[in-house]
């Protein structure tokens, strides 16, 4: 009889939710960064455009 | 009182109900849980919202049946219990973000979901709510979330393969009762279907950790920020998730049809007339395709089921109803002529839908020469059945010489003899009295009128 008959099959997915969670804050972070840059890049470019009008 | 069959399987919680109420007797073990969700400011919250259904505090006199408990929850009986694989695609979305949501409140007042079965949101008309208050546990720091795993299998799962698959899919739930099993999932998609960060984790990777064995206190640590980001990230990759549209038989029914205008609206001024001789609270729409008529009910206060075999057009039932808030249509995807089963142990953990199906008044608009043509179902079953379900009924009868009754008869050439308007009317009235009978205008159409003997 196949042993996974007797494992609950929730048990692995609590292990994994650490690496999960660990690739999400990845993710999240660069994401930040994305965000940060375009931001910068943003009120930088207004900045010229208000000065030109 | 009666006991509620589905709740068996929480020790926390059981549930027996009344012709009036439900009764969520909280097991002792629970107490300290369910006193957190009272005064941290939780249940507050959520009842302002409507996020739950009000309910009081009772004591419980008889004690002497099997379960103890101290603190009983009094809550008003919904109107209509449904379940997820009779929800549309939009629908069990908002089932899956609104569980989603209500675990992120939860944990900014320090607790979270212990489960999340799709059985614990149900709706009131096209407004989803929490029903099971024992769901929520106090928050213990560091600890991954318990549910992750039953939340893939029962909402993240399903929504994916309809999405990117086949809209259906999602009714193998009938199967599958506690969840798809992820690897089910990953094994009916693409590998193109993974390179996209939120099915790669929720879904691949995710199943590659089903069924391994996990040596007794290995338990890795998640804190709240990492979780807080678990469900956003859930939130914002089942967001996208849109099914590719397929043009299916009745999807624009209610824009190509062959009524007239002023037919349309000969139709919906009779059907409001027939409304207001009776007085009623529930109503079945079958047949109802986008529940363009249904709105009339709706309109008079009447809680109605807005049923139909078609997808699409329940689902844009669905959008239309959930925009405006509607706490009084609700729309169920159901094909009438295989209704859901009861399933779940010993066949009746869920039931099936006739028998969850009790209403005032039943209306088929241009459906019986459907079932009598083309699904060969005799009239008088027909009747006989919804006899059983209604005292009123508000039924189309389409004649034979009408245009589509006409390609239907083409291919089923030995009805011609049995589908006539005198053999309804014999089978009908074996089982209703005749209230009214009115001719749709400048249409080879009636509206009958019925009032079960």
């Amino acid at each position: 009889m196949s042993i996974n008959l007797y494992i609950d099959p929730g048990s692995g997915s609590l292990l994994l939710q650490a690496l999960i969670a660990g690739i999400i804050s990845l993710v999240v972070f660069f994401k930040n960064i994305k965000l940060f840059i375009s931001n910068f890049f943003y009120i930088i470019v207004n900045k010229f455009k208000k000065k030109n009008d | 009182m009666i006991k509620e069959l589905s709740s068996f399987r929480d020790p926390d919680s059981k549930l027996q109900f009344d012709d009036e109420y439900y009764y969520r007797k909280i097991s002792n073990e629970y107490l300290t849980h369910y006193n957190h969700f009272k005064t941290s400011g939780l249940k507050d919250f959520f009842l302002n919202h409507n996020y739950i259904l009000p309910f009081e505090e009772v004591i419980e006199e008889d004690q002497g049946s099997d379960y103890y408990a101290k603190e009983v929850l009094k809550t008003r009986i919904i109107p209509f219990v449904s379940y997820p694989y009779e929800w549309s695609f939009s629908q069990f979305k908002i089932a899956a973000l609104f569980t989603l949501k209500i675990n992120l409140i939860a944990l900014e007042y320090g607790m979270v979901l212990k489960d999340a079965s799709m059985f614990n949101v149900q709706f009131m008309g096209s407004m989803p709510f929490f029903i099971d208050i024992a769901s929520f546990e106090i928050y213990e720091k560091d600890k991954p979330w318990k549910a992750y795993y039953q939340f893939c299998k029962h909402f993240y799962a399903p929504l994916f393969i309809a999405a990117k698959t086949n809209l259906f899919l999602p009714k193998l739930l009938l199967y599958f009762i506690e969840g798809i099993p992820l690897k089910e999932a990953v094994s009916l998609c693409r590998i193109i279907h993974f390179f996209n960060i939120g099915s790669f984790l929720h879904l691949y990777l995710h199943s590659k950790g089903e069924n391994k064995v996990v040596r007794n206190g290995v338990e890795k640590k998640v804190d709240k920020t990492q979780l807080v980001n678990i469900l956003k990230h859930l939130q914002s990759s089942i967001e996208k998730l849109t099914p590719k549209h397929k043009v299916t038989t009745w999807d624009d029914y209610n824009q190509n049809n062959n009524y007239f205008d002023y037919s349309k609206l000969d139709k919906a001024s009779i059907i409001e007339g027939f409304l207001k001789q009776i007085s009623c609270k529930t109503a079945l729409d079958i047949g109802a395709n986008d529940g363009f008529y249904s709105k009339i009910y709706a309109d008079k206060g009447i809680y109605t089921l807005v049923v139909d075999i078609d997808e699409f057009a329940i689902d844009r039932a669905f959008i239309e109803n959930h925009k405006i808030q509607s706490v009084r249509i609700h729309p169920l995807q159901i094909n009438l002529v295989n209704p859901t089963p009861a399933i779940g142990w010993n066949n009746v953990e869920r039931k099936s839908f006739w028998e969850r199906c009790k209403v005032d008044v039943i209306q088929a608009l241009a459906v019986v020469h459907h079932l009598a043509i083309t699904h060969d179902i005799p009239l008088e079953e027909i009747a006989n059945k919804f006899s059983q379900h209604t005292k009123y009924l508000i039924i189309e009868f389409v004649y034979p010489e009408d245009s589509q009754t006409q390609i239907l008869l083409k291919n089923k050439p030995h009805h011609c003899k049995d589908y006539s308007q005198l053999n309804f009317e014999i089978d009908f009235e074996k089982f209703f009295f005749l209230r009214e009978k009115l001719n749709i205008k400048g249409m080879k159409r009636d509206l009958y009128f019925y009032e079960r003997k």
